[in-house]
């Protein structure tokens, strides 16, 4: 194929302006970002591959087998936590002939409500189970101090929940019970406060009714 | 979805990012390391705005980690290319819709300076940039993609039909019909400049 002359050797007008691309040099940020995604693409990949496309070592499907069992053993204390919770709350709603319950009364949420953020996907470890349970637990022990009355109690263990679990999955049922044990406690004006950020934060949450009741 | 994984499956790439196929991560990164900096000026050259550089580079980075297992070695240039021309036109297509990019986006805020030039001969240099890429754009993808390899990145014709995936004959009467073209611009452009 005969090549023509290019026009960067042309001279004239064509000449100078193509002479200028010679500037066209990426900064070192845009290198930078570019590693990264390579890096993060690279990674991401072969996780969600993993399952897939690859063959996975013998070790790893017992080790998977072992982690799903766990999974559902813990899913199935869960629900049947949650279960009897529920039962539990028929039962003192019809005691308490149609009186409105109060958030400590509530039964656990089964999962993260859907207007809340979907959590970033964790490896299935038992760590990870682990400190489900113990948050599940910490909240457990904040609905009963908030049920015998001991609010300072409930505030003192949901400060401790949040150190521990920043932004854990159950974040808005802490500072839904943390609103309640405030108004409890007299703190209106804080309540108040984390109210507005609970409103805004989780605008559909099943709770918000609740929460926002506590107010009036 | 993000826009970007949007734009993935309307250039008609089928699958989404999370269905990634086994993807070998050094290679990967050993071929974006090496062809970074041709992607990131073709792009540019390609009409590519600033803002939309590193989005175009995601799309062809993602393109590059799905399909990396089909890519011959010693080919990953070619694939890189070809990959930007379709990313770009993707990118021209929105772009068609949402705004024009102008010269002064084409902007060149994000470039390294070269150190041997002076203050002067770097403006003029940005300036004459600028009104290469108003040319550019004013040539049809078709003809910009063909008219980049052979003119800036100094393609052969060969490689640029392999690239492409064009019978010779189709690159010979692109690259034809795009010089004229762009002389022709040139010309009246750099007269505009100046006057």
């Amino acid at each position: 194929m005969n090549e023509p002359r290019r026009l960067s050797q042309s001279g004239g007008v064509s000449q100078r302006l193509l002479d200028s691309a010679s500037i066209d040099k990426p900064s070192a940020a845009a290198r930078r970002r570019a590693s990264l995604l390579a890096a993060t693409t690279g990674s991401f990949s072969t996780t969600s591959s993993r399952s897939s496309a690859a063959p996975m070592p013998r070790s790893s499907v017992v080790k998977t087998l072992a982690t799903w069992m766990v999974i559902g053993a813990a899913a199935s204390a869960t629900l049947a936590l949650a279960g009897s919770k529920l039962l539990d709350f028929s039962g003192d709603r019809s005691k308490s002939q149609g009186a409105a319950p109060t958030l400590a009364e509530l039964p656990v949420a089964p999962s993260a409500s859907p207007d809340i953020a979907p959590e970033p996907k964790r490896s299935v470890q038992e760590p990870t189970l682990a400190a489900s349970a113990e948050e599940l637990r910490e909240i457990e022990a904040v609905r009963a101090a908030i049920g015998r009355g001991d609010d300072a109690g409930a505030i003192a263990g949901l400060d401790d929940y949040d150190r521990a679990h920043l932004d854990g999955p159950r974040k808005a049922e802490s500072t839904a019970l943390r609103i309640e044990a405030l108004y409890k406690s007299g703190k209106t004006a804080e309540a108040r406060t984390l109210l507005i950020d609970f409103q805004n934060r989780y605008p559909t949450h099943p709770l918000l009714k609740r929460v926002r009741a506590l107010a009036q | 979805m993000s826009r970007v994984l949007e734009r993935s499956f309307s250039l008609g790439h089928a699958a989404p990012v999370t269905t990634l196929g086994g993807v070998d991560e050094s290679r990967l990164r050993q071929v974006v390391s090496q062809h970074f900096d041709v992607l990131w000026r073709f792009l540019r050259r390609l009409g590519i705005a600033e803002c939309d550089t590193d989005d175009a580079i995601q799309e062809v980075v993602l393109v590059l980690a799905r399909k990396l297992d089909q890519v011959e070695v010693g080919s990953e240039r070619s694939f890189v290319f070809s990959t930007a021309v379709r990313v770009a036109s993707g990118f021209r297509r929105t772009l068609r819709n949402r705004r024009e990019v102008g010269v002064e986006e084409a902007g060149l805020a994000e470039l390294e300076s070269p150190p041997e030039l002076g203050p002067e001969a770097l403006a003029e240099k940005k300036r004459l940039r600028a009104v290469l890429q108003q040319v550019l754009n004013e040539l049809p993808m078709e003809l910009r993609s063909v008219f980049v390899l052979y003119e800036l990145e100094e393609l052969t014709m060969v490689e640029i039909a392999q690239t492409l995936e064009l019978p010779p004959g189709t690159v010979a009467s692109r690259l034809r019909r795009s010089r004229e073209l762009f002389e022709g611009m040139a010309a009246r452009a750099v007269e505009r400049m100046e006057s």
